[in-house]
């Protein structure tokens, strides 16, 4: 907050924004005190500016200096009155419909949107005409008329806020109603707060001016509007007196202006991207320094016959120019691609290994530039070639696959048209031949032609992709450069996209370019694999060498990072000793949480179109004190739905949860006691989302340590200086005064586990909480969750996509498809020996070897988020075992050997562990 | 079309609030308005104008809930009272000729201002930091800071009277008989070109802004990024792909700001004398005319609504995603 008042101070416009506005605030106070009575009839008429009446008369005599310098003050007044009015209004309106949604928020939408559509002036013309006259009459007026616009803002304002996972950790901490609103929420709508205030004094400022023309004023009372009236009615401009106009005039747009300046100001302190800095002039540089190194460069002519790298990057390095100073991104990084070969570049964010992908293709986001180094495409070098000659190596010989398909795709455009227009651009003009190509492209991914006609939102996450990579073979490049393209994409889809890329590769021959921080997956997929740290590429090697002892120290972290499938659990629960003989056996641990029966479902639509979409469907489990379960699926699946049902943030459609022997929902079927919360507790996905960015570290902590009581006020400090020692961030006293955005992600993922823990809970919900980190810090927050659980004895249900993670941590886990437990098991086992045909294809298509990558994909193609979750058996659709009972009935709950459940017709006619053979 | 009925559902909804609130908004005022304006007038009132308002209001007709439906049944009928100040001329009569001028004098200034105001911010923000941008964002925020009818004043002094290019008053010569001949329209064009440049220099700078900032906020985009990858032309991916995206929320807030800016094109008619809407709601308002008033309202605001529900149909038009989410 304090730094961002800062850079608002620096900012030119709020300087002279603020400066001009504060003169009139003066004139507003002081003003009536300096000048003569305005009313007064001082003089002849209409006479110029003269030294007795400095800005002249009024058509009636009167001085005009002291008509402007008084009317400022019911002007600026009512201006900032209705200012204040219409933001309270606005924002009890917009808060409360956002806040409560429901009925409340229908209602007052179509309230507010009624007012918004109807035009301000004529209403306030017809409400002002019937009131008496005056200022108080003037300010209602403009509140009822301009009040909606500040609720609608606000409106949409608070429903983002409100979804943010700091709002839900406030409430899960047991946080009233009225302090998430006024601590958690209101304080981030600050900047919006002011903003919307200085936009609604502007237009009261017109309005009022407006109305006050036209007569509806008190004509009496002197103020720029009445002013203006005056001025129009006293036949100023037949008369020529412009001096009477102006001054009024100019005060009223210097105000204005002055607002807008501010406004502005706070647009381009809050984003700012708006600043009109740069980027022209970097452009200008560079295409200076491309100039030059053309002339000093002799473009070298490769012998003939020789066998040239398709790609040489030499001594490359990419700086970024800051206010702070030059940040160098890529440092001396040297390699080559050869023809045909798949060349990884493996990194944690901020390696710099998508910038380099960016510097080849001369696409570096401003200020970002080529300070140094050389780049040959097939010997010609990229970093010398004119305009023309880069649009033709763009594309024609080097492509690319960006990271997030929904993103790279133009979301107005058809997917048949960006295909054309790539085409076009490299001269193919006839539309015949266009069409041709396309749909050549489309068979190439296995996208049917009709979808050339789609927009990129009807397709699914996955047929995006395989359209980006269409375009990105469109022109046959020799050199295809991959920047996390599959990283967005659930494991099932991504070993589909890669095994196509490997075919596709082998048929065309191009070279890859694969960017990627998954080391596993690239071991897999790549020839030779490069190891970027902080810039620097510290290791290149074939992915069987990488394993060697002899490594750059950093490629034995990052190897190491990587939890796996197989080999021992490093995270494991420590084995306990066997009791001593005649010792009384240890009690088995008594169950925690128990859930039967979950139902949940969503609305969708609105108005007549009201539909609810069914997303959980009878989920049952349970979990015991001390043990970490782990709940895995791909996106859609409805594990974070769960969390949402256990954490109270959402009440399910039907199902019991017995928590501590007690059924939560008959005995508090409303909102959650303070007793509840106090036992269970959360961590998020997101680190940067869950922290409130106006709270310290400190406020984090002394929440829900004073609304539980689990502190007293003055020991609260103490107490949190402790708890941040025990998730690991020492000397605890120099994070606590902090604020999250000086943290990294790894350390505000610990304040949040610090947040969870402050309660003392006996269950923390962790909804993926490393899948947002570098993989070096996973490993760490990892074996944090797993020192709670042995040290506190706190169970943990973990919610995660990674089955690695899960085989690793968890003690047991539980598989999700569609809104069903499809298997549920000891770790290791529904690991080792997956049962149901959902569990072997997830499992196979973890791609942590060549093997695993070429082996075939057990399911029929489908996803996970399109799957009926009302039928039968929701995965049958693309079951290969699939049997005509799997349509028409929902398969029963099947106990393979203890503790392992499978949910699946495969197993009806078996009994206990014989399961394995009936099926192999 | 569904998309396009639904939406026509809300707006008739508005429409029907509005006519609700027409109906109200005298009740919900201190005192009987026809009394109160028959004493405002201190006996100057023909006693059938008096009859006449009365009349209008529905203050003749019963409970408050049959005044309403009686209301309710003028309204839809077309009939909204008779004028006071051009008694007795049906009030839907004299605003008939008003709505021609101003919808075609207001609707080109607003459509010509969103045109050159959009063309403006896209060249800003494709070249940010340069002349265009660095320079006509404060100039033009400054002139949009001034009252639209101020400007009119204004340019009405230096252009109609000091310089003497352009006509001082009406919307055509009148020596002239209005009919769909060159010579009266290139009369009516003349007439036109003040009022309707004042609408354009005061609002243009609100557009470019909009965009300018739309555009930053796509150009970050990936699919941006991937259009200049793909060796696209440097046109082809500023209008095609950049604009053509920033130019949806551009058109959301140019149906929100239409009752804005109708407003303030009403107040520089009044400096024209142009024989607009504004025209006789500054008549409306000196002659205490409050059916003709509370007639204006209910135009204005139908014609806004109209205006706002071809703005949605144009965006989903241009907008493949309109359709399906919600």
């Amino acid at each position: 907050m304090n730094s961002w008042l800062r850079t608002f101070g620096r900012n030119r416009k709020a300087t002279l924004g603020g400066a001009i506005l504060l003169g009139f605030v003066f004139l507003m106070i002081f003003g009536p005190l300096l000048v003569q009575d305005p009313t007064a009839f001082l003089g002849v008429p209409h006479s110029p500016p003269s030294w007795d009446h400095w800005l002249g008369t009024t058509g009636q005599g009167q001085d005009v200096l002291a008509q402007v310098v008084v009317g400022a003050r019911v002007t600026l007044a009512v201006g900032f009155a209705v200012g204040v009015f219409v933001v309270l209004v606005g924002a009890i309106v917009g808060v409360t419909a956002g806040y409560f949604g429901g009925w409340v928020d229908d209602a007052l939408s179509i309230f507010t949107n009624v007012f918004l559509v109807i035009p301000g002036l004529p209403l306030a013309v017809i409400l002002a005409a019937y009131l008496p006259v005056g200022p108080i009459s003037l300010t209602t007026v403009l509140v009822v008329s301009g009040w909606a616009w500040n609720a609608r803002v606000f409106r949409s304002q608070t429903l983002s806020l409100r979804g943010r996972d700091y709002v839900a950790a406030a409430v899960v901490a047991g946080e009233s109603r009225i302090r998430i609103i006024t601590r958690e929420i209101l304080p981030n709508m600050a900047s919006l707060l002011v903003s919307a205030f200085i936009g609604t004094t502007i237009y009261a400022i017109g309005a009022q001016v407006g109305l006050e023309f036209l007569g509806l004023g008190d004509v009496g009372k002197v103020t720029w509007g009445t002013n203006l009236y005056w001025a129009a009615n006293d036949a100023t401009l037949l008369t020529g007196s412009w001096w009477i106009l102006l001054p009024t005039g100019l005060c009223i747009a210097l105000v204005g202006f002055a607002l807008t300046m501010l406004n502005f100001a706070i647009d381009e302190v809050t984003n700012p991207r708006l600043r009109g800095q740069r980027s022209s002039v970097a452009a200008k540089t560079l295409e200076d320094e491309r100039a030059e190194k053309r002339d000093a460069r002799e473009r070298p002519k490769a012998p003939p016959g020789e066998k040239r790298p398709v790609l040489a990057v030499r001594n490359l390095v990419v700086e970024f120019p800051s206010d702070a100073g030059v940040i160098t991104a890529v440092d001396d990084v040297s390699f080559e691609i050869q023809a045909g070969e798949v060349f990884g570049l493996a990194g944690e964010s901020g390696s710099g290994k998508s910038t380099i992908g960016q510097a080849i293709l001369q696409i570096l986001q401003p200020p970002g530039r080529v300070a140094r180094g050389e780049m040959h495409f097939d010997g010609a070098d990229i970093l010398v070639m004119n305009a023309v000659e880069l649009r033709r190596f763009r594309w024609r010989d080097g492509s690319m696959v960006f990271q997030s398909a929904m993103n790279a795709l133009n979301p107005v455009l058809t997917v048949g048209e960006q295909i054309a227009d790539t085409l076009e651009a490299h001269g193919t003009v006839s539309s015949e031949e266009i069409r041709r190509r396309t749909d050549e492209l489309l068979d190439l991914v296995d996208i049917h032609r009709q979808n050339a006609s789609a927009y990129p939102h009807q397709l699914s996450g996955g047929m995006r992709q395989r359209v980006v990579m269409a375009i990105a073979l469109a022109l046959k490049p020799r050199l295809v450069i991959m920047d996390e393209p599959t990283t967005a994409l659930d494991v099932v889809v991504q070993k589909e996209i890669l095994r196509r890329v490997m075919k596709l590769e082998e048929e065309l021959g191009f070279s890859i370019l694969f960017i990627s921080h998954d080391l596993p997956l690239m071991l897999a997929f790549a020839d030779r694999v490069g190891i970027l740290y902080k810039g620097k590429l510290v290791d290149v090697a074939a992915p069987g060498e990488l394993g060697l002892e002899e490594r750059h120290p950093y490629t034995k972290k990052l190897m190491h990072a990587f939890p796996s499938l197989t080999g021992p659990r490093s995270l494991a629960a420590p084995v306990r000793a066997a009791p001593a003989p005649g010792a009384p056996a240890e009690p088995a641990p008594k169950v925690l949480l128990s859930i039967r029966g979950l139902h949940k479902s969503y609305k969708t639509g609105t108005g007549l179109r009201k539909r609810r979409r069914l997303v959980l469907r009878d989920v049952s489990f349970d979990v015991h004190e001390g043990e970490i379960v782990a709940l895995v699926g791909e996106s859609g699946c409805g594990k974070s739905t769960i969390a949402r049902q256990v954490m109270r943030i959402e009440t399910p459609d039907s199902g019991q949860m017995i928590f501590q022997g007690e059924d939560v929902f008959a005995k508090e079927p409303g909102r959650a006691s303070l007793a509840y919360r106090g036992k269970v507790q959360v961590v998020f996905q997101d680190p940067f989302g869950s922290l409130n960015p106006v709270h310290t570290v400190g406020h984090h902590l002394a929440r829900p340590l004073l609304i539980h009581r689990r502190a007293t006020r003055d020991r609260v400090r103490e107490r949190s200086l402790a708890l941040l020692e025990q998730v690991g961030l020492t000397p605890a006293a120099e994070f606590i005064d902090r604020f999250p955005h000086t943290l990294s992600g790894g350390q505000r993922q610990r304040v949040a586990i610090a947040r969870a823990l402050a309660v003392e809970p006996r269950l923390i919900l962790a909804d993926e909480p490393t899948s947002m980190l570098d993989v070096s810090i996973r490993l760490e927050i990892l074996s944090l969750f797993r020192r709670l659980t042995n040290e506190l004895g706190i169970a943990v249900l973990f919610i995660t996509h990674d089955l690695a993670s899960a085989r690793n941590l968890a003690d047991r886990i539980l598989v999700l498809y569609a809104g069903t437990v499809v298997e549920e098991g000891i770790a290791e086992e529904v690991i080792r020996k997956p049962k149901h045909p959902y569990a072997r294809l997830l499992l196979s298509s973890v791609i942590d070897s060549r093997a695993a990558l070429e082996s075939a994909i057990e399911a029929h193609p489908g996803s996970a988020h399109d799957a009926d979750i009302r039928a039968a058996c929701p995965f049958s659709a693309r079951c290969l075992q699939k049997h005509d009972v799997c349509e028409t009935e929902r398969p029963g709950d099947h106990l393979i050997t203890i503790g392992h459940h499978v949910r699946c017709h495969l197993y009806d006619n078996v009994q206990g562990a014989r399961g394995d053979e009936a099926i192999s | 079309m569904g998309y396009a009925l639904r939406r026509l559902g809300f707006y008739l909804l508005a429409a029907f609030a509005s006519i609700t609130l027409n109906f109200l908004v005298p009740r919900l005022m201190p005192g009987d308005p026809a009394s109160a304006m028959f004493a405002r007038f201190q006996g100057q009132m023909q006693p059938e104008a008096m009859a006449a308002l009365r009349a209008s209001f529905g203050l003749d007709a019963g409970s408050t809930f049959q005044q309403y439906i009686a209301y309710l049944k003028h309204v839809f009928t077309g009939d909204l009272g008779r004028s006071i100040a051009y008694y007795p001329t049906p009030v839907t009569e004299v605003i008939g000729t008003g709505l021609a001028w101003t919808l075609v004098l207001t609707g080109v200034a607003v459509i010509l201002s969103f045109g050159i105001g959009t063309f403006l911010g896209t060249l800003a923000a494709w070249r940010r930091g340069g002349f265009l941008d660095s320079t006509l964002p404060p100039v033009l925020a400054f002139i949009g800071a001034f009252p639209y009818f101020w400007l009119a004043m204004f340019a009405l002094y230096l252009f109609g009277f000091v310089l003497g290019w352009f006509p001082l008053r009406h919307a055509y010569s009148y020596d002239r008989t209005p009919g769909f001949t060159l010579g009266f329209i290139l009369d009516a064009v003349h007439h036109a070109v003040l009022p309707a440049a004042t609408i354009v220099v005061a609002t243009v700078g609100g557009w470019m802004l909009g965009m300018r900032n739309n555009m930053i906020g796509i150009l970050g985009s990936d699919y941006i990024t991937m259009a200049r990858a793909k060796g696209l032309s440097q046109r082809k991916v500023m209008l095609r792909y950049a604009a053509r995206n920033a130019l949806l929320p551009s058109i959301t807030s140019f149906g929100m700001a239409l009752g804005f800016v109708l407003s303030g094109s009403l107040l520089s008619e009044i400096i024209f004398s142009y024989p607009g809407m504004g025209y006789l709601l500054v008549q409306a308002v000196r002659g205490q005319d409050y059916p003709l008033m509370q007639g204006l309202f209910l135009i204005i605001t139908m014609s806004v609504l109209a205006a706002n529900w071809l703005v949605d149909i144009t965006i989903a038009w241009l907008d493949p995603r309109t359709k399906t989410n919600e």
